[in-house]
Order: C-alpha cells, then sequence, then structure tokens
C-alpha cells in the first residue's frame, strides 16, 4: 500500500482542513511510514517521505514563518534564512495523490481562474482556498520558465495580505542580466528578513548553499550511476526524487537523500541488479509526468521493457556556488537553466542527456497548461530526427485527471514502442 | 500455403480480414457495439466465409485499433498506427505519409523505404476533425453520412466554420442552415475544416509524397478533394479505405 492509499483508507472521508492542521496528523503519519521502511524498495525513497512529512508538518502547524515559492526560485535563500519554504506546485501534486484536486479545481474554476491556465497552479488556487495548504507569511517567486507563476502567486498573496517578491529574470545570460539578477537575489533576501523579523545569520545562510553543493554532487553521482547499461531503477522509481530539486535545494535532508540513493543505485549495479528483466528500449522523459493513477510507466515499463533511464528534471545543469558570493552564485544558477530561451540551449541538453544516458527514444509530455514548454517542439522534433532519434510529444495534464484518456494514451505509446523495439 | 486474419475495433465499425499468402481473400465489416468480442468474431466469421475457410485452418489472428485488447482469440495485438502502414505498404510501397481519419481519431504516418513507421502524430484532446464529428454534422443537416462527399461536390464554395470543436460546430451548421446558406456549401466547409486540422498535423510531422488515405473518413471523395486541395497534392485512396488496419494486421500475423 503506498502512502497515499494509506492516508485514504486512515482518514477517508474525514480528509478534511483540520487534519492538517493536527500535530496527531503527522505523528501518526510518520509512525505508519517508519512502520513501513522494510517495505520500501529503496531506503532513500523512504527517507525522502520522512522529510517531506517533517516539512510539512513544519509548514503547517506555522512551526516558523512559512514562505512560499515557485519550484524555479532558488531555494537556498529559503533555507539559509531560517523560514519554511512552501511549494504550491508540489503541494498541488500531494492533493492529486490524496484524491482531493477534484473538489479544489472546482473551487478554482468557481474563482474564475481560467481552465486554459496551468492546472498546477489552479489545483494550489483551490486548495489554498479550500484552506487545505498553510497560509504564507511572505510569498516569492522567479520568472522564468513558468508563465502562471507569477500572476498566480501574486494573487495569492494579495488575498493572504502578504508581501509578495518577483524575481525577474530575463532571457538573456551576459554580464548584464548576472549582475541584474543577483542584486534583485540580495534585496529579496534582506527584504523577507525585514518583513518577517528574522535574525540575519551569515553561516546559516552560508551552509545552505553548502547542502546545495553537497547535494549537486551527490545527484551528479546518482545521475553517472543511471547512465550505465542496464539500468537499475525504473524511471517511474526516480521520478519521486525530482521533489527535492524542486523544494529541497539548500537543505541538509536533500544532501541525505541524494547521498543515499546514490549508495543504493551504486549498491544495486555491483550485483547486477536490473530495473527490468530485460531492457528493450531505454527512454528519456522531458518535463514532468501525470500524478494521479496512470498506465503509462506500467505499460512503457513493466510491460514493453521500455525503461525510462533518465527524467529531465533531473539533470544537474548548473555549476558549483560560491558560498562567498551567494548571490552571484545563484543568480548564475538560476540564468544557467537550459529551459531558458533560447530554444538552442534546450536542444543542445536533451541531446547531451541522449548521449550520456544512451537514450534511444525521447518522450515528451506536454503539459498543457505549460505554454513555455511546447513553443519550441519543433526544434526539438528536427534536432532529435537528424540524429534517428525517435520523438513521442504526449500531450495531457500532470495534475487533472479529468484530461486522462486511458485508451488514446496507450495507443499513441504503443505506437510509439513499436517504432522503437 | 498460409492464411491469417487480422481484426481492427474502431469506435464506429468492426472490420477483419482475411489474407490467403500474402492475398486478400475475404473481408468484413460491422457496426461496432457494446459486445466488442461477439462482433469481432462475427466480422471474422463473415471474413473466413467470403475466404472459403474455417476459424481452425488460420495460422495466427492480429487485433489492432481502439478495441484491440478487447479480442480475445487473437495472439498478437498491434497499434492501428502501425497496421495501416502495413496495410498501405503492401498495396502501394511508394506511399512515404499516410492520412487515417477513422471514428474517433485521426493520424498521419510517415512511412520510410520499408514500410516502417518513422513518425505519427495524432490528434489532440477531442474527436474535432474524425468520422464521428462529421457523422454529428450530416444528422444535423439531416443528409446520409455517405451522401456528403457527393452533396459537397455541388458547391461552387464553402461556407466558413469556425469551430472544430463537434457542439459549437454543430450549432454553427444550424445556424448557416437558417441563414438560408446552401446545404452542399455548408457541407463543404465542413470538409474545408476538416482538411485543415489535418494537414496541420501532417505538417506537425513533416508529410511527404506519396500520400495515401485510409480509414472510413476516406470514403468521402469531398474530405479526399478538401484533403488534396489544402496540401497541394494528389492523395491515393484504397479500394476500400476502411479495412486497411484490419488488412495490415492480417499481414502482420503472418510471422
Amino acid at each position: 500500500m503506498d502512502i497515499y492509499q494509506l492516508l485514504r483508507s486512515h482518514l477517508g472521508n474525514a480528509l478534511r482542513q483540520r487534519a492538517f492542521k493536527s500535530p496527531w496528523t503527522y505523528r501518526l503519519l510518520r509512525q505508519a511510514v517508519a512502520a513501513q521502511k522494510k517495505h520500501y524498495p529503496w531506503q532513500a525513497a523512504h527517507r525522502l517521505l520522512l522529510n517531506t512529512i517533517d516539512q510539512a508538518a513544519a509548514a503547517f502547524l506555522q512551526k516558523g514563518p512559512v514562505v512560499w515559492h515557485n519550484v524555479f526560485f532558488p531555494t537556498e535563500i529559503l533555507y539559509g534564512l531560517g523560514v519554511i519554504p512552501f511549494a504550491p506546485e508540489a503541494a498541488a501534486v500531494v492533493a492529486t495523490g490524496l484524491g482531493i484536486a477534484r473538489g479544489a479545481l472546482r473551487r478554482a474554476e468557481g474563482d474564475w481562474v481560467s481552465g486554459e491556465a496551468c492546472s498546477f497552479h489552479r489545483l494550489a488556487h483551490g486548495c489554498d482556498r479550500e484552506g487545505y495548504f498553510p497560509p504564507p507569511g511572505a510569498v516569492v517567486c522567479s520568472s522564468h520558465l513558468c508563465d502562471t507563476a507569477p500572476q498566480s502567486l501574486e494573487t495569492t498573496a494579495a488575498y493572504h495580505g502578504v508581501p509578495f517578491y518577483l524575481l525577474d529574470v530575463p532571457h538573456r545570460q551576459d554580464a548584464g542580466a548576472l549582475d541584474y539578477v543577483a542584486r534583485q537575489l540580495k534585496s529579496i533576501t534582506f527584504s523577507l528578513a525585514k518583513s518577517l523579523n528574522l535574525e540575519w545569520d551569515g553561516e546559516r545562510f552560508r551552509e545552505a548553499l553548502v547542502n546545495s553543493n553537497a547535494a549537486r554532487e551527490r545527484l551528479q553521482a546518482v545521475n553517472r550511476l543511471r547512465q550505465q547499461r542496464p539500468a537499475c531503477i525504473r524511471g517511474e522509481e526516480a521520478h519521486s526524487f525530482i521533489y527535492p530539486m524542486l523544494a529541497g535545494f539548500g537543505a541538509a535532508t536533500s544532501v541525505e537523500v541524494y547521498g543515499q540513493l546514490a549508495d543504493e543505485l551504486g549498491r544495486r549495479y555491483r550485483e547486477q541488479h536490473r530495473a527490468v528483466p530485460e531492457e528493450k528500449a531505454r527512454l528519456l522523459w522531458l518535463h514532468l509526468r501525470p500524478y494521479y493513477p496512470n498506465a503509462i510507466f506500467q505499460l512503457l515499463e513493466r510491460e514493453a521493457g521500455a525503461v525510462v533511464v533518465f527524467e529531465e528534471m533531473s539533470h544537474v545543469y548548473w555549476e558549483p556556488l560560491d558560498p562567498e558570493k551567494p548571490f552571484y552564485s545563484l543568480a548564475r544558477k538560476v540564468l544557467s537553466h537550459h529551459g531558458l530561451a533560447p530554444m538552442a540551449r534546450r536542444v543542445e541538453a536533451v541531446l547531451a542527456m541522449v548521449d550520456a544516458y544512451q537514450a534511444g527514444g525521447v518522450i515528451h509530455f506536454a503539459h498543457w497548461g505549460c505554454r513555455q514548454s511546447t513553443a519550441g517542439l519543433r526544434l526539438l522534433q528536427d534536432a532529435l530526427r537528424e540524429r534517428g532519434i525517435p520523438f513521442l510529444n504526449l500531450e495531457g495534464d500532470c495534475v487533472d485527471q479529468s484530461k486522462y484518456a486511458p485508451g488514446a494514451t496507450r495507443t499513441r505509446l504503443e505506437g510509439f514502442l513499436e517504432m522503437l523495439i | 500455403m498460409s492464411l491469417t486474419a487480422g481484426v481492427d475495433i474502431g469506435s464506429l465499425t468492426t472490420k477483419a480480414v482475411v489474407v490467403r499468402d500474402g492475398r486478400m481473400a475475404g473481408a468484413a465489416v460491422l457496426r461496432s457495439g457494446v459486445d466488442s468480442a461477439g462482433i469481432a468474431e462475427k466480422a471474422l466469421q463473415e471474413a473466413l466465409e467470403q475466404a472459403g475457410a474455417g476459424a481452425e485452418s488460420l495460422d495466427g489472428i492480429v487485433a489492432t485499433g481502439y478495441g484491440r485488447i478487447r479480442v480475445p482469440f487473437a495472439q498478437r495485438r498491434v497499434t492501428e498506427i502501425t497496421c495501416h502502414a502495413r496495410g498501405i505498404y503492401h498495396l502501394w510501397p511508394e506511399v512515404r505519409t499516410v492520412i487515417d481519419i477513422g471514428g474517433q481519431d485521426s493520424k498521419v504516418i510517415l512511412l520510410d523505404a520499408g514500410g516502417k513507421v518513422r513518425d505519427f502524430v495524432m490528434n489532440e484532446k477531442c474527436a474535432a476533425g474524425t468520422g464521428r464529428f462529421l457523422e454529428v454534422m450530416a444528422g444535423a443537416l439531416d443528409v446520409p453520412v455517405e451522401e456528403m462527399g457527393a452533396f459537397s461536390q455541388q458547391a461552387g464554395q464553402g461556407a466558413s466554420i469556425s469551430s472544430m470543436c463537434t457542439v459549437f460546430a454543430e450549432s454553427e451548421v444550424v445556424s448557416l442552415v437558417a441563414e438560408g446558406r446552401p446545404v452542399a456549401e455548408i457541407i463543404r466547409g465542413l470538409h474545408n475544416a476538416v482538411a485543415q486540422r489535418v494537414v496541420a498535423m501532417a505538417q506537425r510531422v513533416g508529410w511527404e509524397e506519396p500520400v495515401a488515405m485510409t480509414g472510413g473518413v476516406a470514403k468521402n471523395p469531398g474530405v479526399v478533394k478538401s484533403l488534396e486541395e489544402t496540401l497541394g497534392t494528389s492523395i491515393r485512396v484504397p479500394p476500400d479505405p476502411q479495412i486497411i488496419g484490419a488488412l495490415g494486421a492480417a499481414l502482420l500475423a503472418i510471422g
């Protein structure tokens, strides 16, 4: 039984907003998860879950100032300030797993949030207004990669009457852009500290950057292991480890999780433990995946033996940070993202991933709300075709299950596999 | 001697083809229904009767189409993408692009010189631009769907249909009728709208000549003409385009 099933079975229809605000929920949940330790095929996943429960408990029980951030904002700043980061897009994924998405999406629709807008943000809006999310003390947001986030989060900040800080990231990556982003990061950091009455702790801030570097190093070790063949971890399993990439850099817990994952992977490679009995194809997965129950990975990996050997979201795109120059380092990290224009950068990064992970095919999950990830697909398709790499653009939605058509999805995947295998 | 069969369960029709020594020996098309397996069996039986053979003499059966998982007597299941490609390759090995418009989806398939699928693209989100779309419009116009092609060829120009949503397009059609627009022009406008949508898909996949069309909608010469005009090339249509998926499945069953 996975943790979501466990939650639903224990809380059932009583899953109400107040359950999230009770310390008993987290105590019971932690105990239940801890008791299941040996059933987890990856102990790193178990550790990640416990860490996530602790972080959720801190946010929902308001153990300190809660700062909402979008998943592209550099969280090192938040961990460095000692606040409790809360990523509404990531929480929307949990809401999907808990089965509360439908009602929350309906609430968002009733609040005039366009059905064409990104469902992560629609769902976050609905969950927040329904009282499922912890109220923020402040909201920070980066403008790059996600078009919906700045508007959605600014509205949320206004709704709660808390400060909103936007990190405006330009599309160019020159010295001027670096300076521009670094100055904003510094300003946001000290404005947050002031508005939340935080005591500045230079050592803690430095430690967040050191943690970030350590997590990066361990993630790179994980990724190097995943380049080997045959694969020792299925893409479905590996996908859960992108959470620290979106909300955990700067935390010591992310160092532990990636470190443990690297150890476990290393051991499985030494023991020649295969992800699937017969690896018939190796796939690269671009963008995110659907988080409601679906048969996509079951079909690809378990039925067809086509292993998703790497997912774009786990790509380490930035250089190590310099703790002596925190804001410039973080600005460089933000500007290094391969998804930031021009499209040629993403194409180049994807081709490098194809080579590094020996992928024979690429699946791009085109989440309907993500305009930024679909506009340049022609260039990506052409570049992959030139290299003879089959490409499937799989249209769908990551969190809105009403958009999932199992039969149509199966036909597209099987048609793609018939080209590959 | 080899005798194989292909069964294609689509959303509107179920097709069966029997192939003897690589040549088509029998075919049947039945309306799909709730009992997919029963209808598939009946279609296969009819195709076998035409071929003068019994089920016991079949060397292999491949199921395809939306309902391929509901054919218990098939040895293999292959998507309609691969089956349409295989069927067309059998008829015209030089074809490089197949446009297949069926009851609930449309697809454009690129083939290589060996008949293998190089790439494909399918319609997204809804049934706009498919056989079901045309069927609903035929109902709104009170014209038999099989006569839409002949009707549209009487029109000098097509009416402008702006929506591809089946529900909105239906109300648009009703409004055009109320305005007194000739039915032939409305039908031609619908065919043009379908063609524009499918050609956008063809461009996405990078279509190449020669082009062939399969699926039930290929029986509508009006849609084929609109597609030819929009693409700027001629399109080959097999004598019975509806059974090409089943034909491909039967050929794939050979081994």
